[in-house]
């Protein structure tokens, strides 16, 4: 948290951010920023942080937007430039399989534990 | 002089720790007066040690290295002092410390009479010895810096905080508490039984810890959201999953151990519960605290540390693990219940809980993980988290709300339910409520109707036994379930309906969110004990324009580290929060930074402040329930000889 706290205050600086006229597009990309990960900070999003990078990629997200992006489109674009670490959604795949079913393999594997266990203490209710 | 005198201390503490555990495991009644005097000496010694440390700190002694690291000149008195704790080397004694106190009520409490007890006692002085070791060889705060520095190298501006100088010792206590039920449930593989007679020893240690690590849980959560100024309370950073992580497993734990308690039901997996409990605080303070977690390149920086750490984890745990495997299946219970019962959702209760850890296990070191087998590098951020641990909750929930309900053996889903009539006509009138407001979410409408359905269930609960004595657990399961309702509410609320709004502004601009409208009427410089600060001002204004109330958010700059930081302000009601932050426009003019001008933003929170109410009460009603016998049999005692002094 601590070395988490410095990073995110590091940058001093912050340029001039101009919100996007239409409302709906500036909610879509504030929704976007939570998304995003600033590539410089250690567990941020480019909405929670101040740091150079997350200004730039703020505009550029706005711009975008502006431009009549979609959502996924301006994903694709930020992952050609950074790759998947911008992503703080990590994408399904082969790779990330692991981390996408494990809670729910658990989940279900404790599941049909719960019912043998069940089975095997059960009673008749009144 | 403090120094050599605290260096002292902890040696003698050593030493201590090491009778007690010798004295511990002779396992007669001799020995086990013998480690109960050890372990209060120990803990008298390791406070002694702190307390030294806390001196050289207030004293601002500049030759010893971690006060020169950690503090400096101009910070106020109080700030310095907390210092003490506030960084590598004094979190660690902290850590002892605790644990020695632990060990010392436990030799007190429960040391004699039974062998598996004295074996826990003996238990709690290894893992102190492990530890006092650790901090003399490789992470003594004592270590003098010759010559003496002019001045220390301050402390990061960010903890001089209220919130974050109580907040890690109330995270310790909750993670230390757990070295308790972990040392019993060793002391029990190793010489006793794990029974109901086991289980009614060990849950009140276990409440007391889980209830201290809730409350500091969310004090952390309460300083980020007040002083990183992003509006946010929770960053799902690693640090602060590594906090969840027992947390979650506690939770589980607290149950499990009350179906061994009441029906001498799983013995084996209340256990293995303890032991993973206690091995994921270990882990949250010890690689938390090696940087592992922040950067997985720190370990090989300061490689002696690290390897003690990773030593010491890996006996402790490794040992405790081995032992259950062996002894575990000598354990078995027969007991018998419906799919509907207490017990069949105290089970429910188990497999969420260690979904949602193995979410956050995963997500915080997958990561890691990739990073070391070289694949692209990935990120799991907040988004992961709410896409599996908040469903794996909903369904918690969903049997939380119908536990209390449900009657032990022979509890059927139609009873639980005609019980509930209330609670799920209040559940379903929420979730229509939410879909009316916000139309196209699913999880957050399911979220308030779990909540209202646990909170409305316990007031059902409460109505029917409101005629009878309520006992420690009782007001433990009313207490926590409610105000884990609230704070789930909050946190449903806050992530549904949360605006901001950012904006550049002059003096007079009127900044509006929604039907807020807030003006900014100019930044005055101002000058704290060790900091300067801009000021603002902002006027919350009614319909007619008036001000009604004024906020003063502030961005300070701590020369002593270089560092600006924002000061958010708030106006809170029970509502939601107004958060108010302003940062600086600057632009580079040559080789200088020069402001061009301000930005203010506003940040919208319904219901925010419940998440903390609600935090606060679930940790209340831990420790009542913890501290609970203690107390009763304290009374008892003072009632029968003492008849005119029984009433306090």
């Amino acid at each position: 948290m601590i070395v988490l706290a410095m990073v995110m205050l590091g940058a001093a600086a912050n340029a001039q951010e101009k919100p996007l006229d239409d409302p709906a597009q500036e909610s879509r990309a504030l929704d976007l920023f939570k998304e995003l990960r600033c590539p410089t900070c250690i567990a941020q999003s480019i909405h929670d942080s101040n740091a150079d990078i997350a200004v730039d990629l703020r505009s550029i997200v706005r711009e975008q937007i502006a431009q009549g992006h979609s959502n996924a489109q301006i994903r694709e674009f930020l992952v050609l430039r950074y790759g998947d670490v911008i992503l703080l959604r990590p994408p399904v795949n082969p790779t990330t399989l692991p981390l996408w079913l494990g809670p729910w393999f658990i989940f279900i594997f404790g599941g049909i534990i719960f019912f043998f266990v069940l089975r095997k203490h059960s009673v008749k209710a009144d | 002089m403090s120094a050599e005198l605290g260096l002292l201390s902890l040696l003698l503490a050593l030493g201590c720790a090491l009778l007690q555990s010798y004295a511990a495991f002779r396992n007669d009644e001799g020995g086990a007066a013998l480690a109960l005097s050890a372990a209060r000496a120990h803990a008298v010694a390791t406070l002694a040690s702190f307390l030294f440390l806390l001196a050289a700190f207030a004293a601002s002694d500049f030759s010893v290295a971690s006060v020169v690291a950690n503090s400096h000149s101009t910070k106020p008195i109080f700030y310095k002092i907390a210092a003490g704790w506030g960084n590598h080397e004094g979190s660690m004694l902290l850590w002892a410390l605790l644990l020695a106190v632990y060990g010392a009520f436990f030799a007190q409490a429960q040391g004699k009479q039974t062998r598996d007890g004295r074996f826990a006692v003996g238990v709690l002085g290894l893992l102190s010895v492990g530890v006092l070791a650790f901090i003399t060889l490789a992470s003594n705060p004592f270590w003098r810096q010759i010559p003496a520095a002019v001045d220390g190298r301050g402390l990061n501006p960010l903890l001089q905080d209220i919130g974050l100088i109580i907040h890690p010792p109330m995270l310790y206590l909750g993670y230390v508490g757990f070295a308790v039920p972990f040392a019993m449930a060793v002391g029990a593989l190793a010489k006793g039984n794990i029974d109901a007679e086991w289980a009614k020893r060990a849950r009140p240690w276990m409440l007391i810890a889980w209830g201290f690590l809730t409350w500091g849980i969310a004090l952390g959560s309460w300083w980020a959201y007040r002083e990183l100024g992003w509006g946010g309370y929770w960053f799902w950073d690693p640090v602060e999953n590594a906090s969840l992580l027992p947390w979650l497993v506690g939770a589980a734990l607290v149950h499990s151990t009350l179906v061994l308690e009441r029906r001498g039901g799983f013995p084996g997996w209340t256990a293995l519960l303890a032991i993973v409990t206690f091995s994921l605080s270990l882990i949250g303070t010890f690689i938390v605290r090696s940087g592992l977690l922040t950067s997985v390149h720190a370990f090989a920086v300061d490689p002696e540390r690290g390897l003690a750490i990773l030593a010491y984890l890996v006996i402790a745990i490794g040992s405790a693990l081995v032992l259950f495997a062996r002894r575990a299946r000598s354990f078995e219970a027969d007991i018998h219940f419906t799919p509907a019962s207490r017990e069949a959702m105290v089970l429910i209760n188990n497999l969420v809980m260690s979904s949602a850890a193995a979410a956050v296990f995963l997500g915080t070191l997958y990561p890691l993980f990739i990073d070391a087998i070289g694949a692209a590098p990935l990120s799991v951020g907040a988004p992961f988290f709410a896409s599996t641990a908040v469903p794996l909750f909903i369904i918690g929930m969903a049997a939380m709300g119908l536990a209390p309900l449900a009657v032990w053996r022979k509890g059927t889903l139609m009873q639980a339910l005609g019980q509930s009539r209330f609670a799920l006509g209040i559940a379903l009138a929420g979730i229509a409520l939410t879909i009316a407001l916000k139309p196209g979410s699913i999880l957050g409408p399911l979220a308030v109707g779990a909540s209202l359905w646990v909170g409305a269930g316990m007031i059902t609960h409460s109505v029917k036994r409101r005629n009878m004595r309520w006992t420690g657990d009782q007001w433990a399961m009313v207490l926590g379930h409610v105000g884990l309702a609230i704070a789930a509410l909050g946190m449903a609320a806050t992530a549904l309906f949360s605006t901001e709004v950012s904006q550049a502004v002059s003096p007079g601009d009127v900044v509006r969110l929604g039907k807020v409208e807030a003006r900014f009427d100019g930044i005055t410089g101002i000058r704290g004990p060790n900091f300067s600060a801009e000021q603002a001002q902002i006027s919350i204004l009614d319909e007619a324009g008036k001000a009604t109330r004024t906020l003063y958010p502030e961005r300070r700059f701590y020369p002593a580290s270089n560092m600006p930081t924002t000061e958010a302000a708030l106006a809170s009601t029970i509502f939601g929060d107004l958060h108010v932050t302003i940062s600086a426009l600057t632009e580079k003019e040559g080789e200088k930074t020069v402001i061009k001008g301000w930005a203010v933003r506003l940040f919208n929170r319904p219901l925010i402040s419940w998440i903390w109410v609600g935090a606060a009460m679930t940790g209340l009603g831990s420790l009542v329930g913890g501290f609970g016998p203690a107390w009763r049999r304290r009374r008892q005692k003072m009632v029968t000889p003492v008849q005119s002094h029984g009433a306090s």
